[in-house]
């Protein structure tokens, strides 16, 4: 536990004090969204599911462009193999690396997805599922990222490689997601994929640390 | 042992028993394989062939193996975004399986370092970095201190103070087993190892 806190304190003061790390990801998000209706057509993004299918892409898109961040600096500057040498339990340190970027940027593109669904008039109930969906989509992204983050930490192309190797493990959350929130619009019940994202999620949870702390090890040699 | 990297062989057939209390020093020039041992002695590289023992059990079966060893290696290994003694309580919040040695302000002061303690580590020196790495490397009593350059950038003082506590350490039964391409002074005798290159 010890190790768990720690890493998640120091980790955000070391967020607070580089203010674009935490900003970025969220006007990154906005202006994404914004492209929709400007290569769509007004008319058509006006159409139910479309404004939806924006936020949850532009949503992925936001909180996977900064995942290379969780482990590059520490592969930078030698912390990584510190850590490794420190004796602290690796796994623990890897879920606190993946929980405090969760919150310093999942949290903030849900906080900012609440705005967004206000300002392009979704539904309250579609809104709702959609923040559900959402938080447990982001809070599974942070856990496989930062395993492919530490995997691809100092690569030369590595945040493209990142992208390219974590993108196709996001289809199923996402087609779920997407479907949850369409399901709302439409008035039917998304007990269902709520369920199957809820698995994913805990699915991820019990192996992406164990990954990101064999991914560390193999990084260093 | 014999290590690879890239399947180059970096080191061939090193052979080496190191007894409670010595110093042993590797010499050779670039690229012969010093810090490639360093390494792998610390648990961070695989082996090709060979083993590293410690009391006579393969490292990769004792479960807290880095408990016994020090590192001190080329990157400081500090986050530039937090003070130089943030960096060093977090770093012990980490190695809390470590058995503590000086308190944190003590460390800082023992290597003239307690200036430094509010300053961010972005903003030091890279001879002030490596200090912070000395008094990191006194924070803990490790019976296995593996010191690679050690002396790189620091000041003539701060060597002094390092190679004093390089004796001390050797003289309560500890093992440094280090490289430096700086000359440097040891009152307890030391065992240089010159390694050719491949």
């Amino acid at each position: 536990m010890g190790t768990f806190l720690a890493t998640i304190r120091f980790e955000l003061r070391k967020k607070t004090r580089s203010s674009g790390e935490v900003c970025f990801p969220a006007i990154f998000y906005v202006l994404c969204i914004i492209f929709f209706p400007i290569a769509l057509g007004s008319e058509t993004f006006a159409q139910s599911g479309v404004a939806s299918g924006a936020v949850w892409i532009s949503a992925i898109l936001a909180s996977s462009i900064s995942l290379e961040n969780i482990f590059l600096r520490d592969y930078v500057d030698g912390s990584m193999e510190m850590t490794v040498l420190s004796g602290a339990d690796l796994p623990t340190f890897c879920l606190a690396r993946a929980t405090s970027y969760w919150l310093s940027s999942g949290l903030i593109i849900l906080a900012t997805s609440i705005l967004v669904i206000a300002i392009l008039g979704i539904k309250a109930h579609e809104g709702v599922i959609l923040i559900v969906s959402l938080s447990i989509v982001t809070a599974s992204i942070s856990l496989i990222g930062a395993a492919v983050s530490a995997l691809t930490a100092g690569l030369r192309a590595g945040s493209l490689l990142l992208v390219t190797l974590l993108l196709p493990l996001l289809v199923p959350p996402v087609i779920f997601g997407a479907s949850a929130t369409l399901n709302a619009a439409r008035g039917l019940d998304s007990g269902a994929e709520l369920l199957f994202l809820s698995g994913f999620f805990v699915l991820t949870l019990t192996l992406a640390p164990w990954a990101t702390a064999v991914a560390v090890r193999v990084r260093i040699q | 042992m014999t290590i690879e990297r890239g399947y180059h062989r970096v080191v061939e057939n090193f052979n080496l028993e190191i007894r409670k209390g010595s110093i042993v020093h590797l010499e050779g020039n670039n690229g012969s394989g010093k810090s490639s041992i360093l390494r792998t002695v610390s648990g961070l590289f695989p082996l090709y062939e060979g083993s590293v023992k410690w009391r006579g059990t393969p490292i990769e079966s004792i479960d807290s193996y880095c408990d016994n060893v020090n590192y001190l290696g080329h990157f400081a290994g500090l986050s530039p975004e937090l003070t130089s003694i943030e960096n060093l309580i977090f770093y012990k919040l980490l190695s809390a399986s470590k058995k503590p040695a000086l308190e944190i302000p003590e460390a800082l002061k023992t290597c003239g370092a307690d200036y430094l303690s509010s300053k961010y580590v972005k903003h030091l020196s890279a001879g002030e970095r490596q200090k912070l790495a000395v008094a990191r490397l006194l924070m803990f009593s490790c019976p296995l201190w593996l010191l690679d350059e050690p002396f790189n950038s620091l000041d003539s003082d701060t060597q002094k103070i390092l190679e004093e506590k390089i004796d001390g350490h050797s003289l309560t039964g500890g093992i440094v087993l280090m490289t430096s391409h700086q000359s440097f002074k040891t009152v307890q005798p030391l065992n240089s190892i010159r390694l050719k290159a491949k």
